[in-house]
């Protein structure tokens, strides 16, 4: 009975399922011991069901070497076969990417009806078009894409209303492997030099024209007059609830830009004054990981952000009457917890189906020679997890959620979906240097629903909604997702709102499509289903 | 550094031992390697009177360097060797409190305030605790019961601290959505000490929710060029 009763509370737990998986890989990042910042801040995760069967496959852009930056091992996709499985089917794909990839976008850039794939690199970014029969092509240069900074984020999103995707690239620093800067010194002791004291490089607006082909609008939206940024993380949604999609880039140790949407593709950076832009103390952090989530319960987005080592990770909440966000890191218990760690992909989720969002942020330092006694931190390091205890969050230890949360990593991406059609939420870790890790999430199950969106009117691409909002509502309990683009850390996580219900009575499902349209469903009973607009 | 000459002046506290004078010193220069040489010294001779006080000092120069793994481990060793060395709780209250160990933090800065409870420092560091485990009412007894200490020193007391416990003040006054009373404590820190770039930015965030648009900018630009002072960098 006991047992019972905690199969029925529902408890966070994970098992690392990556042995039986399928999933043999090993992400290239520079060398072992990284000596130069270019190989410590890969590589993505994209999740995409490529094949339109109604699962998530899984691409990994991988990295490349110092010596050769541009000729690296090369992408893998990876089918899932159900049942956790996966088979590598990179050969058969048509995928020949082997650039130094960084971060992935997905969706269905050309309106074929299939996602596509936009890989944020070191060195020429590519798009790769899914023509529907489980090949990619390049269509990098016919795109009028292809930039050749570093390119650490992207994110699709529509952001002029039209239907297609348009394309936010986030650019960090001018980096020469052939010509590295000389090092500089931390706590005393010698590491790689940047970003501080590095060139950045400023990020890049493209809006689609139509099937798939790109142009250059940084100037004439407003980007251009951001100063050239260190940026990082990445995420679209409509922050200000004008039913318009804005952009928030998380930027290496300077202000953070949050680009409000203003039409006709006019953005407008507002983070400073809706406190987006700093920490509550006034001052820039690394802000390499982004999760959004309705932490105080207002229906608006809540942002928080994972941070460089001796600072801590931070929550910005969101103030009443859509007046801005406010650093309230110290009131969920958030902040003094993660000062020994280095934070980068993180997400909101609801894992253990229990009606309120949980928080897990994957850790590893940049430095190899960080060490308790020298760095108060150490190289590799633990995922934190934190349960939605009452008003505040509570790290939950390994010995409750399983001996995945005690292993330590390098740990840089992470991207977060129901891989095996449980109804909860599993995730794939990248390791910087290290193997790829599936951990299924094997908690007791509540009854659990996933909301997918499905815009099928002819000539839209945004087909899964990426921007949009799903509210579930059953009896006293209101539950707010997003449809983020982009998020986590150089990810693409699944574009499915995941809910834990409150039991088995009617649910009301409220959509906001991207362009602002709202849609009211009434469900009954747990499961997986799409919302589809004709 | 004042603190620490303060700490170890304090007639209510135990006396350093002569004997690493030199250590602290050293530590207190910024030479840091040398001060724990020097204590290791210390620790070596023949049947040290005070080898607890020693790791205080080891544990201090870790702490200057805000290297408090480190620090902690040599407050904790020398509180084993020394539980009557009440200063090094004191220091372990505060690496603690960097540590994110909130409730050993707590029990060791009351500990301190037992045997000194004049020392406004310590009143203040209860109260970050506090904030950081969210007793905002707490929170603001102690950073309360740490300005009257302050001020209670009269011409004495250092206007820099005072400035630091008012900012810290208004972050409570805010966690309790008291904007008026952030408000007045943030002014009250910069009227203190109006070369902080960290006070502004918080003085323009709660303007700009008061609805005075045109005092956040100003506040907030004074920010910026404060920053940019400090860091050297323009803009960043």
């Amino acid at each position: 009975m006991t047992f019972a009763i905690a199969l029925l509370a529902g408890a966070l737990h994970f098992t690392d399922a990556t042995e039986r998986s399928g999933l043999r890989m090993s992400l290239t990042s520079g060398a072992d011991t990284p000596t130069q910042i270019l190989e410590v801040k890969g590589g993505g995760l994209a999740l995409i069901d490529y094949d339109d069967d109604g699962d998530l496959d899984l691409f990994v852009p991988n990295g490349a070497t110092l010596d050769a930056p541009t000729r690296g091992p090369g992408a893998r996709l990876f089918e899932n076969l159900g049942g956790l499985r996966f088979k590598d089917v990179t050969a058969q794909s048509g995928i020949a990417f082997r650039g130094w990839g960084m971060g992935v976008a997905v969706g269905d850039v050309d309106g074929n009806g299939f996602d596509d794939i936009y890989v944020a690199a070191f060195g020429p970014d590519a798009l790769l078009l899914n023509d529907g029969h489980k090949r990619f092509r390049d269509g990098t240069a016919a795109a009028g894409l292809g930039d050749t900074r570093w390119s650490t984020a992207a994110a699709l999103a529509d952001l002029d209303a039209d239907g297609d995707l348009d394309l936010y690239v986030a650019n960090y620093l001018e980096f020469d492997p052939a010509h590295p800067p000389p090092g500089a010194t931390f706590r005393g002791l010698p590491v790689f030099a940047g970003p501080k004291g590095l060139t950045p490089t400023p990020d890049v607006l493209y809006e689609n024209r139509g099937g798939g082909r790109f142009r250059d609008v940084t100037q004439s939206s407003g980007i251009a007059a951001a100063k050239p940024s260190f940026g990082l993380g990445l995420a679209i949604l409509d922050f200000d609830g004008d039913a318009r999609p804005d952009v928030f880039v998380g930027n290496d140790s300077m202000p953070s830009f949050l680009w409000l949407n203003r039409g006709g593709l006019r953005f407008e950076d507002r983070a400073l004054a809706l406190g987006l832009a700093l920490n509550g103390d006034g001052e820039a952090q690394a802000t390499m990981g982004i999760a959004v989530g309705d932490v105080n319960g207002d229906g608006r987005p809540d942002v928080f952000t994972t941070n460089f080592a001796d600072d801590t990770n931070t929550l910005r909440a969101s103030l009443p009457g859509g007046a801005g966000w406010e650093d309230r890191t110290r009131q969920y218990n958030l902040g003094a917890v993660s000062r020994p760690f280095l934070g980068w992909a993180t997400a909101f989720h609801d894992f253990d189906l229990d009606g309120d969002e949980d928080l897990l942020a994957f850790n590893g330092h940049v430095y190899p020679t960080a060490r308790p006694d020298t760095m108060d931190s150490t190289y590799r390091q633990t995922p934190l997890l934190f349960e939605r205890a009452g008003a505040r969050f509570e790290r939950v230890l390994p010995e409750r959620a399983g001996p995945w949360l005690a292993e330590a990593h390098v740990d840089r991406s992470a991207a977060f979906g129901d891989l095996d059609g449980d109804g909860d939420v599993d995730v794939v870790v990248a390791e910087r240097g290290g193997p790829i890790r599936l951990l299924e999430n094997d908690g007791a199950r509540g009854p659990a629903l996933a909301v997918s969106l499905r815009d099928r009117r002819p000539g839209i691409g945004n087909r899964h909604g990426l921007g949009g909002k799903v509210v579930l509502r059953q009896g006293d309990s209101v539950q707010t997702r997003w449809i983020v683009s982009g998020g986590s850390f150089q990810a693409v996580s699944a574009p499915v709102a995941y809910f834990g219900l409150a039991g088995p009575g009617v649910a009301t499902v409220e959509v906001t499509w991207p362009d602002g349209t709202v849609q009211e469903v009434e469900r009954t009973g747990a499961g997986a289903f799409t919302i589809e607009r004709r | 550094m004042t603190l620490l000459l303060a700490l170890l002046a304090a007639a209510a506290l135990p006396r350093l031992d002569p004997g690493l004078t030199d250590a602290f010193r050293l530590v207190q220069g910024g030479r840091f390697d040398d001060g724990r040489r020097a204590a290791e010294v210390y620790l070596a001779s023949p049947a040290p009177a005070h080898p607890g006080q020693a790791q205080f000092v080891i544990g201090l120069s870790y702490h200057q360097q805000k290297l408090y793994e480190r620090a902690e481990a040599h407050f904790a060793r020398g509180l084993g060797l020394e539980p009557d060395y009440v200063t090094a709780r004191f220091f372990r209250g505060f690496a603690l409190l960097n540590l994110g160990r909130l409730d050993e933090a707590r029990a060791e800065l009351e500990a301190y305030l037992a045997r000194d409870p004049d020392e406004a420092e310590a009143r203040f560091g209860l109260g970050l605790v506090a904030l950081e485990q969210d007793r905002p009412q707490d929170a603001q007894r102690a950073i309360e019961s740490a300005i009257a200490t302050a001020e209670g020193k009269g011409a004495r007391a250092d206007r820099r601290d005072l400035a630091r416990y008012q900012a810290r003040l208004a972050d409570v006054h805010l966690r309790l959505d008291h904007l008026e009373a952030a408000r007045a404590s943030l002014e009250k820190s910069i009227a203190l000490h109006p070369e902080h770039f960290e006070t502004w930015h918080k003085l323009s965030r709660v303007l700009r929710r008061l609805g005075d648009a045109a005092g956040a900018d100003r506040a907030q630009e004074r920010s910026d060029e404060l920053f940019r002072r400090r860091t050297g960098q323009e803009g960043s």
